[in-house]
């Protein structure tokens, strides 16, 4: 889950450096706290949020795989 | 070099993919996708599909294929002869796609082809093409969309990167044409107009050309971002 999502959201980050995410596991969800650096926020929300949408979907499959709810919270 | 071609016959489509690849026929592989129909007065009819495939092309992914083997150290095969092409040639949207999958634990395999208008479709083969493709196929929706911005960073030149998933594209977009002649005849006997549900430009695009040559009805998309979708209404007189 936090490789995949770290992977992504590299890829789309130019600060990759920045990127952390952190992994809170429950017994039915996860949650994952994204931190980027301040000048990539707007990349990773997108144009009206689609790419973090995208981003939460993608992970939503992820997700089904192992039978847990996933959460992916951008941290300010 | 692989060309996917869509042609009135197969034989028209190969002929046109082999003018694209500028090679003759004996130096191609050929795979027929689709035959095509002819229908009757037009109606009913489809397009043959080929896959062209130069030979050239398929020597080297064998070749790639050989030099996973330890014995063979990259410095002998570049010492004499032109140079080898670099196995991890591999377009960046594969690249990002393979690591995508290896996390989701989804076996996979690509097969990138480029399209007449440039743009590379890769086609997914996986265990469980269902979870990948989602309700209405919003998971293949969302994926496309970040290996779209994934390709496309810190590179000159953009490409636009089509997934699909065992030809969903394409019935998808049938039925979507069939959808659109379905309510452009309703709208056609009430007289009023019908808004279709919210789709992607993609989707949009494909309901407008299909009635785009429909005798007295225009289309039309409205609202904004994720909310956008067609109209379909009377065509008014004068």
């Amino acid at each position: 889950m936090k490789s995949l999502v770290e992977y992504i959201v590299k890829c789309i980050v130019d600060n990759k450096e920045s990127v952390e995410v952190k992994q809170i596991e429950g017994e039915r969800s996860i949650v994952l706290e994204v931190k980027v650096a301040q000048e990539d926020m707007g990349k990773v929300i997108g144009k009206e949020g689609r790419t973090i949408k995208a981003i939460r979907t993608v992970m939503g499959v992820a997700a089904t795989k192992i039978g847990k709810k996933v959460m992916v919270e951008l941290m300010q | 070099m692989i060309v996917e071609q869509k042609g009135n016959s197969v034989d028209e489509a190969v002929e046109i993919a082999l003018k694209k690849l500028g090679v003759p026929r004996e130096k191609v592989k050929i795979e027929v996708i689709a035959e095509g129909k002819k229908g009757v007065f037009g109606l009913g009819s489809k397009l043959a599909i080929v896959r062209v495939t130069t030979i050239e092309e398929e020597e080297k992914q064998v070749r790639t294929s050989q030099e996973h083997r330890p014995v063979q150290t990259p410095e002998v095969s570049t010492k004499d002869g032109p140079k080898e092409p670099i196995p991890e040639e591999k377009s960046p949207a594969v690249i990002f796609l393979q690591e995508v999958f290896k996390s989701l634990g989804l076996e996979a395999k690509f097969q990138a082809s480029i399209t007449e208008d440039e743009s590379q479709i890769i086609d997914i083969i996986t265990s469980d093409s269902a979870l990948l493709i989602g309700k209405k196929g919003k998971n293949l929706e969302a994926l496309q969309y970040l290996t779209n911005i994934a390709a496309n960073k810190n590179v000159s030149k953009r490409v636009k990167v089509l997934l699909d998933v065992e030809r969903y594209r394409e019935r998808r977009e049938e039925s979507l044409v069939t959808l659109a002649k379905k309510v452009a005849d309703e709208v056609r006997q009430t007289g009023r107009s019908v808004s279709l549900e919210p789709m992607s430009a993609y989707e949009r695009r494909i309901v407008h050309l299909a009635l785009k040559e429909e005798p007295g009805i225009i289309t039309e998309s409205v609202g904004e971002g994720e909310e956008r979708r067609v109209v379909i209404k009377m065509r008014k007189e004068g």
